[in-house]
Order: C-alpha cells, then structure tokens, then sequence
C-alpha cells in the first residue's frame, strides 16, 4: 500500500517531463518510419522525371518541393545506427527488413540522451535529491519502511523506462499499421526485445547512479558522478575499439552489452547474457544501495 | 512512554548530543529549550529512528528508535522545524499521501483543521503556499493523525499570532485527549504557557529539567526595598533566600507558604514591595544568559 502510494507520488511529480519525454518518442518514431517508407517505398517513384530538354533554371523553379532535398533517406542511415550491414546489402529496398531497421531506433542519439538524462536524474532525486530539497523528512517519518520508499524509487523509474519503450513501439505500431507503407508489420510482441534493451540499459545506469546518491546529501553531486562514469563507459568502449590489445576495457562499459537490433532479429545466447549482465549491474547497484540507505543517518533538511 | 539513556550522537569527532537520559510520560507536553545547535532537533531525530546514535538508547512505547523504528513512528506525528513540502500537488493531493502512508485514518480531521482551522484553500498549489501556510498545512496534518505521540519542532516559527494561538490551543486540546506532546521551541512563554514539564538544553546536553507545575505552585520573587540596611539572614522556616543584593534593595527568591512570609515581612522594615512569580526566562538564562551555569562536564 505504502508502496504503490509513493510510486504514484513520484509518477505525478514527474507526470510533465515524463508526458514530454514519451510524445518525443513517439514523434520520433514517426519520423524514422516516414524515413524507412520513403527509403522501402519512395513516393516519387512513379512521378515523371523532369523533361531532359528543360533548361535547368526552369527545371529547378518547377520541381516539387521535396525534390530539392539532398537525397532520399539511404542504407548508410540505418547501417549507422545499428542495423547489421548483412541485412541491408543486396536487398532490393522494398525488401529490406522493417522490423530491424524500426528496432535500430533503439542506437539513435536523442534516445540514448534522454534515456541515460533520465537514469541519472531519477537516481539522483531517489533519496540525495530527496534529503537536499528536504521532503525525505515527508515520507519517511511516517510509518514507512526506508527500504519500501527506495523500492518505490526503483519501481517508479521502471515504469518511466517501459514508458519511454512503450511509446516508441506505439509510434511503430501506429506507422506501420494506420500511417507509412512499410515492408510487413511486425507484430507488437516482436518489439519486446527492443524495449527490454532500452529499459535494460536505462536501469543499469539508474543502478550503477543510486548508491551513489543512496549515500549523498547533495543530488548534483551524485548526478556529476553518475554522469563521469556515463562518460567513462562511452570514451572506453570508443578507446576499446581503437586498440585492439585493449579490448577488454569494453567489457567495463555497460554500453558493451547494449545491442537493441540484434536482440530484436535473432537473440541468442549470448545476447541473452548481455542483457542479464545489464541486469545485474542494475541488481548489484539496487543491493548496495539497500545497504547504504537503510544504514545511513537522515540529517535534517535544514543542515 | 518516551525514554532515552546515555543518548549520544557524534558526527565525526563533533559531539551534536552528550549522554542524554530523559523521560517523557504519557499524556504530558515535554518541552525542549536551547539554542540553535543545543541537540534539540538532534534528539527528535534520534528518536524517530532517523539518525543511529553513536552510543545511548532512545525508545518510544518500549521500541527501540532506531532497531524497531517503523513501530516507533506509527506512534508519532512529528512536525519537522523547517516544513519542506512538493510544490507540485494541490494542498488536498498532499494530504491524502501523508494519510495514505498511514493507513488513511485522519484524513477527514485533517481537511477539516487544514480548512477550518488554518483557513487554507486545500484546492491550490501547494507552490502557491507561503511559508506559513505550508506550516499550517503540516500542522493540520500532525494534529489530526490519529496517534499517541506528537513531536513538534518549533510548531509555530513561521506563524502569524493568530495562527500561533491556535497551535498552543491544538496543542493544549492534545494533551486533554491524552495525547503526548514534544514541543521543541525558542519562544519561551509559548513553551512556559503549554509545557507540564521543560528541558533546557546547551551544546548537546541536557542541563536540566524543570517541572512547571511545581514551579508555579511554589516559588514567588520577592522585590523589596528596605529601609536603611536589609537582613543578611532570614529565619529558616521561611523557605526564604537572597538572589541578587543590590544597596537596599534584595530580590528574594520564596518557596514556603504565604502566610508565615507576610507575618515576618509585617515586622520588617519594610519601604516597597513587589510579589510575583518567576518566569521561563530566569531560569533559562540561568544556562544561556549573560552569566551562565559551567556544565559540570566541562570542568
């Protein structure tokens, strides 16, 4: 009861940023499959193409607008983000896989952002943010368990990352079935894989950042931290990938393990492991964090 | 009902509480004086479960605060000393979580003090609260839970003195219901005018514990003004002895019956007199005046 009391406290106090964070992935869910329909199924296939004869100033004056534009949306796009070159090469476009390609979302860069914004944000507020502002006090005079309230931190960041999953499969589900002609349409179990990659990272990073934050009184400073060690894991996968001896260090990242495409097409064992090793980096983080915060001292919010 | 012993507190080598053994009873309004930094807020944390104790123990209703801290705190409502609410929900909204959290057994008597009482509109922001009226909502909420125990830490710093009023008056309607009441303050006569008994404390110790009723019933201040030279000494049956001495003129300190002090008094040579009862202050400047008491520990 306690629980499910904070968890819906902590859901409506993040209710603004939470509802702006899931339309922006849900539009952005449209926009990628608008650019998989334009690159399976151009729309200006069928159109004539300008007279050759045409001076080029007349040409140019009388073409449509989206003609002027650099180039359709190519291979290279979802190549880059995630979607093995394998499956692209050598396929006609119409037949290109759609699931792998809409999974690939998964790698963009304003996903990842607002994903790893949003761990380390969560975990931050969970109990430094919470004794800086001074509203632990709150909640915690009551009869309430310590470790209710950080279990109620943890379920409630859950649920902003299924969230987050959730709206980028409605914005695929949507785009395939009512909105873009696309090659098939995956069934919605299919996108599973994908949402479990990106709530598996997302709460890798929440665990790795709410020791930290367990133990703290001020909720930048577990953020900055939280942060560095982001940063440390992005810069070894990069310096792992330039050195070969070094390949080890990668192993150290939780970005190592993150792989949404290939979870999506054919998961196997391995894949499996990758996402319980995301898993238990959350696991291991929620432990200590149990063990910090249920011993620590709970100062008053006045210093 | 609320007992500590040995009670110590150390952060790092900084001794924010010194063996503090004390005992609330059940159904009286516990006052706790000091300054800033005298351990009050530190004793209060102790006792909720909210801070280990570096040695000593503090239980509530024979719970050990910080071992069987939930137990503890379902017997408290405790009124932090710098009220820090969630902007973000209405006034309504935040008093259905706090009584969630306990079951949801005083909600009504909470809206009802929130809205009738404090005179809050519980439709708005909290946000758009004062600093008062977050206190008043708070408030609301600790009088109306249904517990044994209240702990109220500085209750009324950021209220108007209306609003003060009605506080001491909850607080006096708390301790007819039975009520335990901690009421932790810097405004002496509100303390002096609802605590049963008062603990004065100084740099994390408990200097002393006065009982009010007793002191009430009992000491007079005398100020007199002799003609020519006043006594040096007073017959012992008086109960009767000089505190400041100052030409003709003594403050005499009585603790006997009246009677016996008129008679001798009548055979005096006596030019003015004033007679009254001391209040808060003396005694606690005795620790925290100009010239105060040296703590035994110290020495």
């Amino acid at each position: 009861m306690a629980l499910l009391t904070i968890v819906r406290k902590l859901l409506g106090e993040t209710r603004g940023s939470l509802l702006i964070s899931t339309l922006g992935f849900f539009g952005l869910a449209l926009l990628w499959n608008w650019g998989m329909s334009e690159f399976q199924f151009p729309s200006d296939a069928d159109e004539p193409t300008p007279s050759a004869s045409a001076d080029s100033e007349g040409t140019e004056r009388e073409e449509p607008r989206r003609e002027r534009r650099r180039g359709r949306a190519g291979p290279q796009i979802y190549v880059f983000f995630g979607v093995p070159a394998e499956q692209m090469l050598g396929i006609a476009p119409g037949e290109t896989p759609t699931l792998a390609m809409q999974a690939a979302i998964a790698n963009h860069p304003l996903v990842f952002l607002a994903l790893l914004g949003w761990a380390i944000s969560r975990a931050s507020a969970a109990v430094a943010g919470e004794v800086e502002r001074g509203t632990l006090d709150l909640t915690l005079s009551r009869p309430v368990r310590r470790s209710t309230f950080l279990a109620a931190q943890i379920l409630a960041t859950l649920i902003v990352f299924a969230l987050l999953g959730l709206a980028i499969t409605a914005g695929h589900l949507a785009s395939a079935r009512f909105i873009f002609r696309l090659n098939g349409t995956p069934p919605p179990l299919e996108y599973l894989p994908m949402v479990g990659s990106l709530v598996a990272l997302g709460m890798a990073v929440f665990g790795y950042t709410l020791p930290i934050s367990s133990g703290s009184l001020s909720r930048a400073r577990s953020g900055i931290i939280g942060l560095a060690i982001t940063l440390a894991g992005i810069a070894g996968m990069i310096f792992a990938r330039q050195y070969e001896e070094y390949d080890w260090v990668a192993n150290l990242s939780v970005f190592e393990f993150y792989a949404p495409v290939a979870n999506t097409l054919d998961p196997t064992r391995e894949q499996w492991m990758d996402l319980a090793t995301l898993g238990g980096v959350f696991a291991v983080g929620s432990i200590a964090s149990f063990l910090i915060f249920l011993r620590r001292d709970l100062p008053s919010n006045s210093g | 009902m609320i007992l500590t012993n040995g009670l110590t507190k150390h952060y790092g080598s900084f001794p924010a509480l010194s063996k503090v053994s004390m005992e609330v009873r059940r159904g009286e309004v516990y006052g706790l004086l000091g300054p800033n930094g005298s351990g009050k807020t530190t004793t209060i944390r102790l006792l909720l479960g909210l801070l280990r104790p570096t040695s000593g123990t503090a239980s509530v209703d024979g719970f050990d605060s910080w071992r069987h801290s939930l137990e503890v705190r379902r017997r408290i409502s405790y009124l932090p000393g710098e009220v820090r609410l969630p902007g973000s929900v209405r006034g309504y909204q935040l008093l259905r979580y706090l009584n969630d959290l306990r079951g949801g057994g005083g909600m009504d008597r909470a809206v009802a003090l929130a809205e009738r009482v404090m005179g809050l509109d519980l439709r708005r922001k909290v946000r758009t609260f004062s600093t008062g009226m977050k206190q008043k909502l708070a408030l609301a909420q600790a009088f109306a839970d249904p517990v044994d125990i209240l702990i109220l830490d500085e209750p009324t710093s950021a209220l108007d003195p209306s609003a003060r009023n009605d506080v001491l008056r909850l607080v006096a309607e708390a301790r007819a219901q039975g009520q335990t009441v901690i009421f932790s303050g810097h405004v002496l006569t509100e303390v002096e005018q609802v605590a049963d008994r008062v603990a004065i404390m100084r740099r994390g110790r408990l200097m002393h514990v006065e009982d009010m009723h007793e002191r009430r019933r009992n000491l007079r201040l005398l100020l007199v003004r002799f003609q020519g030279t006043p006594p040096s000494t007073f017959p012992e049956e008086l109960e009767l002895s000089a505190r400041e001495r100052n030409g003709e003129v003594l403050l005499l300190e009585h603790r006997g019956a009246a009677g016996p002090l008129l008679g001798w008094l009548a055979s005096q040579p006596v030019a003015d007199l004033a007679i009254g009862t001391e209040d808060l202050r003396a005694l606690y400047d005795r620790y925290h005046g100009p010239n105060p008491e040296p703590d035994p520990e110290d020495r």
